[in-house]
């Protein structure tokens, strides 16, 4: 039973829409529908369907608006916008699911360790959290780019590595509440190998979810760090597009009142996170119905 | 005078633990600058025109022929003593480069961070308490909205409106004259708002006051008529607050790079901006350091006050 239900007050209106659970399934449908559209539109850049050449220049039609034409309108040398914001998704995809492998594959491994030996690897495991908390992330990232001049592969990769004690952490916890569960006491006394009760009981069954959760936070945390950095200088470069450069490079023009060009590569940005945190969220608060019930 | 005492113990237990962290970052950034390609003499001298017994003699003196442990007990040794080196580009001591600028982005940040905190609380309030819900359901979908805006883009926005509607621009910060203050407000408020953590912070509060307004001893204060806020504001606000004070102050910070590169903001995020470009890692670690000493201050007082406020945390 939610929590609220047990309140002296009335429920606000608020709270009785997330009583019909109309503003998760919203949340759901929405986030889901954002995951699909990047993957198609990454799959459509990666193949070439675009509606115009990203890179053709137009100078007869500079800076305009959507039209028939150019759908999203054209940038400050009459590039089609709409081609150079699928094009994009390219900038963050590949690399985030990168990150988002990473993460979850050292969080699984780390979390599993700390969870069921508690003893030798969950000081290391606590001392390691709170190292990274304590420094920014994009402080960091700014190092790796001085020190080594990395693509974006290798920032999100790193962003990926920095992103496993997190994740470890979750999980860690989660296993030491499973731990004293009856069935994991019960498949580890009928003899099942350890491997088999780490692998499905634990990480398929318990942990899938929590993966889940983790992962649409990473890929929102991508596309932050990615068009941040591109937009900073040090990440997707021109004329490769990315959301972040974009937003950069229509900056002369976002001040004199053209605001379009700018605008349009922020509004991707804030459609796409906000697609992947509120998909976190459902997703998050799913989880915890589940294993509340 | 106990709760004097006891605060001070978790202070000092709290800032002890920060410094052993403080510590372990030290390791961890000279783990990482030994692993960083090229040799670190090229940065001095021109390897090519000289001889093999030269080198050999400068990285001598350089300390570069020593074990990893000696160089990282040196490098530590000069630190202690606050000296990080020298800048690359500006032949400046680093930490004259941080103090020019590190007080620039604390007030930046802190400010940001306290409108942060302010917005959410009043969110989070407004629905756990069921009062006008039409205005806490707005302030909980903008605050979504502004978590998924890039910064970047709500600066620009922020300095477009200031400047064709409200006329108070566009003055470059650092110059030293009076109508920089008046200008302030603008990049708090766009980092306070678009640090990305907004609809996080809102959302952690609403449920921990939720939780909180569902205690028997809330439920007592109410039924007996006594001023809820007296009741409520240790385990509802105060406890909540440090926490995310301390937790999300590395995002504020993350964000002032960014904020600080959009409005020319002369703080420790453009340094850092400006290092990175120029390769100049002295200052990049100069300014790890002390992004990590910002947030591990917030941790001590986060300690400090929780312990000042629950006694049982002092165990």
């Amino acid at each position: 039973m939610p929590r609220y239900l047990e309140h002296a007050s009335e429920p606000s209106g608020w709270q009785r829409m997330r009583l019909w659970g109309f503003g998760r399934a919203f949340a759901m449908v929405y986030g889901l529908l954002v995951a699909a559209t990047i993957m198609v539109v990454y799959l459509c850049s990666v193949l070439g369907w675009l509606p115009h050449d990203p890179d053709a220049m137009d100078l007869q039609s500079i800076n305009t608006l959507p039209s028939a034409a150019h759908w999203l309108g054209t940038d400050f040398v009459g590039r089609d916008l709409l081609a150079r914001l699928m094009l994009g998704t390219k900038a963050f995809f590949l690399p985030g699911l990168l990150s988002i492998g990473v993460c979850l594959i050292g969080g699984a491994l780390l979390g599993v360790l700390a969870g069921f030996w508690p003893e030798r690897f969950s000081t290391p495991l606590g001392l390691l959290l709170q190292l990274l908390e304590s420094l920014p992330k994009l402080v960091l990232i700014l190092l790796v780019v001085a020190l080594f001049r990395p693509s974006i592969y290798i920032v999100l990769l790193v962003v990926g590595l920095t992103n496993i004690p997190a994740a470890a952490e979750l999980l860690r916890a989660r296993i030491s509440v499973l731990r004293r569960k009856s069935y994991i006491e019960a498949a580890i006394a009928l003899g099942l190998p350890t491997w088999r009760v780490i692998g499905k009981h634990v990480l398929w069954l318990h942990g899938r979810g929590l993966f889940l959760v983790q992962a649409t936070i990473g890929m929102a945390e991508a596309i932050l760090i990615e068009t941040s950095l591109s937009y900073l200088g040090f990440g997707v470069q021109e004329p490769t597009p990315s959301w972040g450069n974009m937003v950069a490079l229509g900056k002369d023009y976002f001040f004199r009142g053209e605001l379009w060009i700018s605008t349009l590569p922020a509004l991707a940005i804030l459609i796409t996170i906000l697609g992947f945190h509120v998909l976190g969220d459902a997703l998050l608060a799913r989880l915890e119905e589940r294993s509340a019930a | 005078m106990i709760v004097l005492k006891r605060t001070l113990i978790a202070f000092v237990k709290e800032a002890l633990r920060s410094a052993a962290l403080l510590l372990l970052v030290t390791l961890a950034m000279f783990a990482v600058l030994s692993t960083a390609p090229g040799d670190p003499v090229s940065l001095f001298v021109n390897v090519q025109s000289l001889s093999a017994d030269e080198l050999a003699e400068i990285r001598h003196e350089l300390g570069l022929d020593r074990s990893l442990p000696a160089r990282y007990g040196a490098w530590l040794l000069r630190l202690s003593h606050g000296d990080l080196g020298t800048s690359l580009r500006s032949g400046q001591p680093v930490t004259v480069e941080l103090w020019r600028t590190g007080w620039r982005t604390l007030l930046l940040a802190g400010s940001a961070m306290l409108l942060t905190l302010f917005y959410a609380t009043m969110a989070a309030a407004l629905s756990a308490l069921g009062r006008r819900p039409i205005l806490s359901a707005i302030l909980t979908s903008f605050g979504y909205v502004l978590s998924g805006l890039p910064v970047f883009w709500l600066g620009y926005l922020a300095i477009y409106i200031a400047t064709t509607r409200f006329k108070v621009f566009p003055v470059m910060m650092g110059v030293s004259d009076t109508s920089t203050w008046s200008y302030f407000w603008v990049p708090v408020v766009v980092l306070g708002l678009g640090n990305g953590t907004v609809s996080e912070v809102t959302r952690y509060l609403r449920t921990h006051l939720s939780t909180v307004l569902a205690e028997d001893y809330i439920r007592t204060a109410r039924a007996k008529g006594a001023v809820l806020l007296k009741h409520l504001y240790k385990d509802g606000f105060v406890m909540p607050l440090t926490s995310l004070l301390a937790n999300k102050i590395p995002y504020v910070l993350s964000g002032a790079i960014v904020v600080e590169q959009v409005f020319n903001w002369p703080g420790m995020g453009r340094l850092a901006w400006q290092a990175a470009s120029d390769r100049d890692y002295p200052i990049l670690l100069g300014v790890v350091l002390v992004s990590a000493l910002f947030v591990r201050a917030a941790h001590v007082i986060k300690g400090a006050v929780q312990v000042a406020v629950n006694p049982q945390l002092a165990e």
